[in-house]
């Protein structure tokens, strides 16, 4: 005989439907993910491809074999700060501009002209010094983001439990050794070419997945970069700087007045 | 007798305490203190199930994948997406969220202002960094097709080390040659990729300059107060009205505590 004992108030049930953030996620999945091969588009995509195929002859190609970038591969390969400083980079070229275009500015006076000037300057060094801080604060942390991306994409259920437990064991390990004898934490592109379900995967495979894997750490500095360039700074920077310009400025101008007097 | 299932609120109506009596309001559900089992602290921390699941769910979605890979072939393009998510979304309703004296007008504007310069940002740098990252992937891919004299060879170089190293026969110096090789060529595509960001960014910035105010006006329908015009004015009219004040004919007619 079965028995199902049921709650005791069961006349009222709530038809409550909201979706699920599950159900949300597959949708964005399903329309992210929909097959490409529409015929609807095959002209265009045969005519970028053309496009593409120019540029890497006449364009690209030339500038790979162009000595200078030779020499800049060989004396950044080690560096794992690449990223960062191409990003830096454009945003002292932009900052830059900016600044030019305020010190040429002619409706300003010379004093403010200058003193906006050194305060484009200040903001951009002091937010790309925060900027390379920050990415280096959440590393650890995007470190285990990136393993547990890895043990799905591997489909290995204990490569992100591994890594956490060696993690965990070098910092054990550290607490006793002194400065320069500590160990390096573990590397995950290390541990995914080791590991024994990536040896079987298909070349094309294994290059997919390390190309997801690199993606990753990028991200990071994109995200950071990102937050303190195009957020933080103009959010809560911007406005006390200008402040506190403002005040330089009317203190200069009050003492010279009193001088003049 | 087969029983198929128990309703939990059975078992927790026995367990769980009157959480609505005097003696335990404030409590809430969290009664772990209690020596009892609590099944939902309420709280949303990194280590939560929740959060977990959540982070779960997306790391093993199809489109993040994807998005992984994107992010390491369009640098340039993945940026500006981030700051377009950032200058786009997160700024402004940051701004029109602060409190303060300012004027709400001026608020939008600067949201506008702000939507505008991540969109352009992104649609700028998408549109003509794309190709030419699409044609990196071609010079750099294994079958040489678009590579020149300089790039075949260290292609070919590292395809004679894998060679070796899938036979076993790698030395120590060779796989130390191999790693060198591999990195230099990731390098020289860092720099490739990233390049282009450099040549667009004063073209972009002027670009973003120019188009802001007729995006603003046309698509968010929002225009620049001429403040600057109206202060002059209010002042002169404040100063007017404390001069007239301040005239010795009116002093016989100042109020207030003497």
């Amino acid at each position: 005989m079965n028995l199902t004992i049921s709650p005791l108030n069961n006349q009222y049930r709530q038809n409550f439907t909201a979706v699920k953030p599950s159900a949300a996620m597959d949708v964005v999945e399903q329309n992210l993910t929909k097959p490409q091969g529409s015929s609807l588009f095959a002209p265009f995509k045969k005519a970028y491809d053309g496009m593409t195929d120019k540029i890497a002859k006449h364009f690209t190609s030339k500038i790979a074999e162009w000595g200078v970038l030779h020499k800049l591969g060989d004396k950044f390969k080690d560096s794992s700060n690449l990223f960062k400083y191409c990003l830096t980079t454009g945003a002292v070229i932009t900052s830059g501009m900016y600044m030019q275009q305020t010190y040429t500015n002619k409706k300003l006076e010379k004093d403010r002209r200058n003193t906006l000037v050194v305060n484009q300057g200040l903001t951009l060094a002091i937010s790309t010094a925060g900027s390379f801080l920050l990415d280096k604060y959440i590393t650890g942390w995007w470190d285990n983001v990136t393993a547990r991306f890895a043990g799905h994409l591997l489909d290995d259920k204990d490569f992100y439990k591994d890594y956490l437990s060696k993690k965990q064991a070098i910092i054990e390990k550290n607490k006793t050794l002194a400065k320069d004898a500590k160990e390096k934490m573990p590397n995950i592109d290390k541990l995914i070419r080791a590991n024994s379900k990536f040896k079987n995967l298909p070349d094309a495979d294994s290059k997919a997945l390390m190309s997801k894997f690199k993606g990753m750490a990028l991200l990071r500095s994109m995200i950071v970069f990102g937050f303190v360039y195009r957020f933080f700074v103009p959010v809560a920077v911007t406005k006390p700087t200008n402040a506190i310009c403002e005040k330089y400025l009317e203190n200069k101008k009050a003492k010279e007045a009193q001088k003049s007097a | 007798m087969k029983v198929i299932s128990i309703h939990s609120d059975i078992i927790h109506q026995a367990e769980a305490p009157d959480l609505l009596s005097q003696k335990n309001r404030g409590k809430g559900v969290c009664i772990e203190n209690r020596g009892l089992k609590a099944g939902y602290s309420g709280s949303f921390t990194g280590k939560s199930e929740a959060a977990t699941s959540f982070m779960d769910k997306i790391l093993k979605s199809k489109w993040f994948g994807k998005f992984a890979k994107y992010s390491n072939e369009h640098n340039i393009s993945t940026s500006a997406l981030v700051a377009l998510v950032l200058a786009g979304i997160m700024r402004p309703a940051t701004i029109m969220s602060l409190p303060g004296k300012k004027d709400k007008d001026d608020k939008t504007y600067a949201a506008g202002h702000s939507m505008a310069s991540g969109i352009i940002g992104f649609i700028f740098s998408t549109a003509l960094t794309s190709p030419f990252d699409e044609s990196i992937k071609k010079v750099f891919a294994e079958d040489g097709e678009f590579a020149g004299p300089k790039l075949k060879k260290i292609s070919d170089e590292i395809a004679k080390y894998k060679a070796l190293e899938e036979k076993g026969e790698l030395t120590a110096e060779s796989l130390k040659k191999l790693k060198t090789l591999v990195k230099k060529q990731e390098a020289m595509k860092t720099f490739l990729k990233n390049v282009p960001d450099w040549i667009i960014a004063v073209p972009r910035a002027m670009l973003t300059i120019a188009l802001i105010p007729p995006i603003l006006k046309y698509v968010f329908g929002l225009e620049k107060k001429k403040s600057q015009e109206q202060q002059p004015q209010q002042q002169k009219n404040i100063q007017i009205r404390n001069d007239i004040i301040d005239k010795p004919v009116f002093a016989a007619f100042k109020g207030g505590a003497q």
